[in-house]
This record gives structure tokens, C-alpha cells and sequence, in this order.
């Protein structure tokens, strides 16, 4: 047992601890907290496993950027007590989660320990044999990742640029269905108001009503 | 000990706890983050993989083994540190246009509670 050993199990039981506590507070602050420890603790076993970038993309990216996400939209929605209370499923439910989750974790271990070599030397040993030197460095990723792996790389970009599009879509109208309710209701414009304006891709009059209409903010 | 077995089963917990996260829980927030829970998972056995083939580890074999092709891409060197940050990307877009969800939902529905989207029952 060398002091890799001991960190990798330190960065194990906090990892683990954290997404526990993460997945069961009642308030989604004490979750996201609890998340960005379970993160940081993933990015120390990242780096032990010799992924230096990936442990700073994964503080970066994660704890700093999806995470402060997670955070304004809880501030935004700012749940009251009263709220956060309805999130007490049955408990006949969370024993069944508890259950099936179980048994996804059975049957993985069983894939893990059942297989050859799997008990293989340790990432610590001494005399263990460790991946060319720069493995995982930013040079090394740099190259693989515009070398081998243009094509992927190329389409990650085309996929964010369809996911800032969505989500700039959802987050600036209104998406009025057939029962809208509360506020929505002084909104609404009378009919023929918006066509008199003349202004906007709802010019046109008389759309049906079954038709999901957008206005905007 | 720090091992390949041990990542890999780390990794299984995690995304056992993601899963019960998933399924158990109401809030659509926290489900969305125990759905991040199970990606990181995920990433970690990508990651422990990665580090297991550079140093030129075997391809475990066995009833149950968990096999990697000789010619995939996990099965190159470093190929499943590449793929992780392909997850981490694809990760992050799905936070955001989740959100943005969950925010259109809450605009509509005052809550973001799953019993209360009943009414997206067929």
C-alpha cells in the first residue's frame, strides 16, 4: 500500500459519500454542494490515473461551469419549503429505486471481479509498467485530438452550436400550450392586436388552436 | 489498492447511486444532476481503461469480462481520454438545454416537481 493507494481510496469514500448525500438532501443547494465535492474528489482519482488535462477540464468544466449552471437555475426558480416538501416519493418507490440500483451494481461487479486479470497488478506498484511519458498531458491531447480524432472533435462543435440554439430558444419564449394558467392569463393579448401591429412572424390571424403558439417575451 | 478492478467498481457505485438518484427522486433538478453522476461514472471507467491499455494491460477476458474489441477505440492507447472529453461536452450541452427545459416547464407548470407534468400523460 503506497500513498497513491491511500489517495485513491481517500478520493474514493468522498466521491462516494458525497454523491450519496448529492442524490438524497431534500434541498437541490445542499445537493449541488454535495456534487461539487463528489466532482472535485473525481478529478484528484483523474489526475492519479495520469489524466492531468482531464482533471482540469473536469474542475473546469463541471464543478465550475455545469454546476454554477445548476445553481442559477436554482436561484432563479428559488423553491419554497412548501415545494421542496412534495419530493418525499412513496416509499415503496425508493425501495424499488434502491433495489433496481442495487442490481445494476451487482451485475457490474460481477462483470468486474468475474473477468480475467482483473485483480491484474496495481497502478501503484512499484516495478508496475506506466503509460509513455506525457500520457495525458495537454500536448499529448492536443495531438491525438486534432490528429486521430478531428472528426469527433468537428461534430462536438456542431453539437454545441444545436445546444446553445435550443437553449436560447427554450429560455426566451413562451411556449403557451392548450391550459395555460396564472400569470399567463394577463399576458395574452387580445386577438388581432399583435396582427394590427403588423410586427413578427405571428402576423398572420386566425391559426388554429390546436397549434402550439410562441410568443415572444 | 489502486487498481483497474477498483476504478471499475468505484465507477459502478457511482452510477448505482446516480440511478437510484434517477428513479427515486421527484425534483427534476436533482435528477438531472444524478443523470451528471452517472456520466461522471461513466468517464471514470473510460478514464481507469485509458490509463490500463497505455501502460499496455491485456484486454480482460472471461465469462463476464468486459471486452473491448482489439480495434476499437477504447482499446487504443489514450482513445478513452478522448471520448471523455467528447462526454464532457456532450455532458455540458445536455445541462444546458435541460435546463432551459426545466425553466420552460417551471414557466408553464410553477413547479418542476415530475408528478406535476401529468398532463403529459397520453
Amino acid at each position: 500500500v503506497t500513498g497513491i493507494d491511500l489517495a485513491f481510496g481517500a478520493a474514493s469514500l468522498v466521491a462516494v459519500g458525497s454523491a450519496a448525500l448529492a442524490v438524497t438532501r431534500r434541498n437541490p443547494v445542499y445537493s449541488a454542494a454535495w456534487m461539487m465535492s463528489a466532482l472535485f474528489a473525481l478529478a484528484v482519482i483523474f489526475a492519479l490515473l495520469e489524466s492531468q488535462f482531464l482533471a482540469v477540464v473536469q474542475v473546469l468544466l463541471y464543478a465550475g461551469a455545469i454546476l454554477v449552471l445548476f445553481v442559477f437555475v436554482i436561484m432563479l426558480l428559488n423553491p419554497d419549503k412548501k415545494a421542496l416538501a412534495q419530493d418525499r416519493p412513496p416509499g415503496w418507490l425508493r425501495a424499488l429505486a434502491g433495489v433496481f440500483s442495487a442490481a445494476i451494481l451487482v451485475a457490474i461487479a460481477r462483470g468486474i471481479f468475474g473477468s480475467e486479470g482483473a485483480a491484474g497488478a496495481a497502478f501503484s506498484a512499484p516495478g508496475a509498467p506506466r503509460p509513455h511519458a506525457g500520457f495525458g498531458e495537454i500536448e499529448w491531447f492536443g495531438r491525438t485530438l486534432y490528429d486521430t480524432d478531428l472528426l469527433a472533435f468537428e461534430l462536438v462543435s456542431l453539437l454545441i452550436m444545436a445546444a446553445i440554439a435550443g437553449a436560447v430558444f427554450l429560455g426566451k419564449r413562451r411556449l403557451e400550450g392548450a391550459g395555460e394558467r396564472g400569470e399567463d392569463e394577463e399576458e395574452r393579448e387580445a386577438p388581432g392586436s399583435r396582427a394590427a401591429a403588423g410586427t413578427g412572424p405571428l402576423r398572420e390571424p386566425a391559426r388554429p388552436a390546436e397549434e402550439i403558439r410562441v410568443h415572444a417575451r | 489498492v489502486f487498481t483497474l478492478a477498483n476504478c471499475l467498481f468505484l465507477s459502478a457505485v457511482l452510477f448505482a447511486i446516480g440511478a437510484f438518484g434517477v428513479l427515486a427522486r421527484r425534483n427534476l433538478l436533482v435528477v438531472l444532476m444524478s443523470v451528471e453522476i452517472m456520466l461522471n461514472a461513466a468517464n471514470l471507467a473510460l478514464v481507469a481503461f485509458s490509463r490500463y491499455y497505455a501502460a499496455g494491460g491485456a484486454p480482460l477476458a472471461g465469462r463476464h469480462a468486459i471486452e473491448a474489441g482489439a480495434g476499437s477505440a477504447l482499446a487504443r492507447a489514450g482513445g478513452g481520454q478522448i471520448f471523455v472529453l467528447m462526454s464532457m461536452a456532450v455532458a455540458a450541452c445536455e445541462v444546458a438545454v435541460g435546463l432551459a427545459l426545466l425553466i420552460a416547464v417551471f414557466r408553464t407548470n410553477r413547479s418542476v416537481m415530475s408528478v406535476d407534468l401529468g398532463e403529459m400523460r397520453g
